[in-house]
């Protein structure tokens, strides 16, 4: 029986990402992998909050179908919530997450369109 | 990127993503919508007293009968404050992405904020709070102003909450799940009427307010929150001359001018102290360090201390006023005419009326 189950005390926003994350991958014209799919968000202790992970679960399960080769997303960090036909949408605070991302040597980061000029303030 | 599908192109190397290379917004301007000083008529001493709240970062407190332009003379405040430099921007900035509260096609705040909640205002909407702790408005005040229109009408609980933060200058929230700790450093601005019929005071209305209300009125504001005050104005009645006087004030540019350059001063003093960026940061250390007083200063001191019963805090507090007083004067010591007008703010609520 195919289903999906988010692991590592995630809140109902992150619950609810299942739907989206199926949704989204099925109308961006790719394939949702049938099959029984266990997403871990870890560390499992801390407590994950708001709709932020759609898209990293989402290339999660791209990458673990071989539909995305997994080292294109070596060294990038992803942001963004989905909504049903696949567009990403604006997630809250973007700007404290890119000078982590910079903190931590990620050399990509990928953020919602809207909030690019956010991410831009902190330089390369 | 816009899309799931432009990202999955993107990685599989079909069609690349071009990084983005909008305009990252121009740091050297800044936008000012804000009431002009120079359409305030009168009030001279309180424009005065914001200024020199605004050049080292003091807290006020404005009483005065209704009408009298409490609430204008707050909103005119932005104007004078001094521009953020780029990384308080960004730490400004940080805060309001958190709480998603930045305003859209504004990514970087420029201007240093001034949030005035209502009086309704709960206290976890004040300092933070909530499950999944989120700023308050003393985060989001972060190096700009709080305003407290009609403070005394704010729940004492709410007022009390924010003793802490006023002292340490961050805030930290501790739930369960573990804690968190939010910049606040923020300059308290609050303003009252003296009773609650709000004439007490005044030369022309008389007030209808019976003794006991109005001590009751004015207990609302506890005294260690008074203590945290520096600066007590009152703001009385406007008379018919000055209102129609056609010349205008002096305008808020001019008076920002003064206050940068104040600023410019503390930054140069405190360049190798960590943390202290204005004269209102100044700990225990730099008060003495900086703050020295001539004999003359120190005996007026001495006699104020016990005349008014100021407190430790209150002394220091009333050391580092005299420290941003002298430095509009652009005085490399402290003078004590700078004291005595530092002293003269210092007045409590009871004696001001």
């Amino acid at each position: 029986m195919p289903k999906i189950i988010i692991v590592g005390l995630p809140d109902a926003a992150v619950q609810e990402s299942r739907e989206r994350v199926q949704s989204a991958i099925k109308n961006s014209g790719l394939s949702f992998p049938r099959k029984h799919i266990t997403v871990n968000l870890a560390p499992a202790s801390v407590r994950k909050a708001g709709p932020v992970y759609d898209l990293p679960i989402a290339l999660g399960i791209l990458a673990a179908s071989e539909q995305v080769p997994a080292e294109a997303l070596e060294g990038a960090l992803v942001l963004g919530e989905l909504s049903l036909d696949g567009s990403v949408r604006h997630v809250r605070g973007v700007l404290p997450m890119a000078a982590l991302a910079r903190e931590e040597g990620f050399e990509r980061l990928f953020v919602p369109a809207e909030d690019a000029g956010e991410a831009a303030l902190i330089p390369i | 990127m816009p899309s799931l599908q432009a990202l999955y192109l993107h990685l599989i190397e079909e069609q690349p993503l071009a990084p983005y290379s909008g305009r990252t917004p121009d740091l050297n301007t800044l936008e000012m919508q804000v009431t002009d000083m120079r359409e305030i008529k009168g009030q001279e001493q309180v424009k005065r007293a914001l200024e020199v709240a605004a050049a080292g970062g003091h807290n006020a407190l404005m009483v005065g009968p209704p009408g009298a332009g409490k609430t204008l003379l707050a909103r005119a405040l932005p104007g004078i404050l001094p521009a953020l430099s780029v990384d308080e921007a960004l730490d400004v900035t940080r805060i309001y992405s958190v709480s998603d509260q930045l305003p859209e096609g504004t990514p970087l705040v420029r201007t240093r904020p001034f949030r005035a909640p209502h009086h309704t205002i709960s206290h976890a909407g004040l300092v933070g709070g909530g499950n999944w702790p989120q700023p308050g408005e003393i985060s989001l005040a972060h190096l700009g102003v709080l305003f407290l229109d009609e403070m005394v009408e704010f729940p004492p609980r709410v007022l009390e909450v924010m003793r802490q933060p006023l002292e340490d200058k961050t805030v930290t929230i501790s739930r369960a799940q573990g804690s968190l700790t939010f910049p606040a450093n923020f300059q308290l601005v609050g303003a009252m009427n003296p009773c609650p019929c709000g004439y007490y005071g005044d030369p022309l209305k008389a007030c209808s307010c019976s003794a006991g209300t109005i001590t009751r009125y004015q207990k609302r504001l506890s005294g260690p929150m008074l203590d945290r005050i520096d600066i007590h104005v009152e703001v009385p009645r406007v008379d018919y001359q000055k209102l129609s006087d056609e010349r205008l004030g002096e305008p808020s540019a001019t008076v920002r001018e003064r206050v940068e350059a104040a600023r410019a001063l503390q930054r140069e003093r405190f360049a190798e102290d960590e943390g202290v960026h204005q004269n209102a940061d100044m700990g225990v250390e730099q008060v003495r360090k900086y703050c020295q007083l001539d004999e003359e200063g120190g005996a007026l001191l001495k006699s104020a201390m016990s005349q008014m019963q100021l407190t430790a805090r209150a002394y220091h507090r009333t050391l580092k006023l005299a420290r941003t007083i002298a430095d509009l004067a652009a005085a490399p010591q402290i003078l004590s005419a700078h004291l005595a007008e530092a002293l003269q703010y210092r007045a409590r609520l009871e004696t001001l009326l």
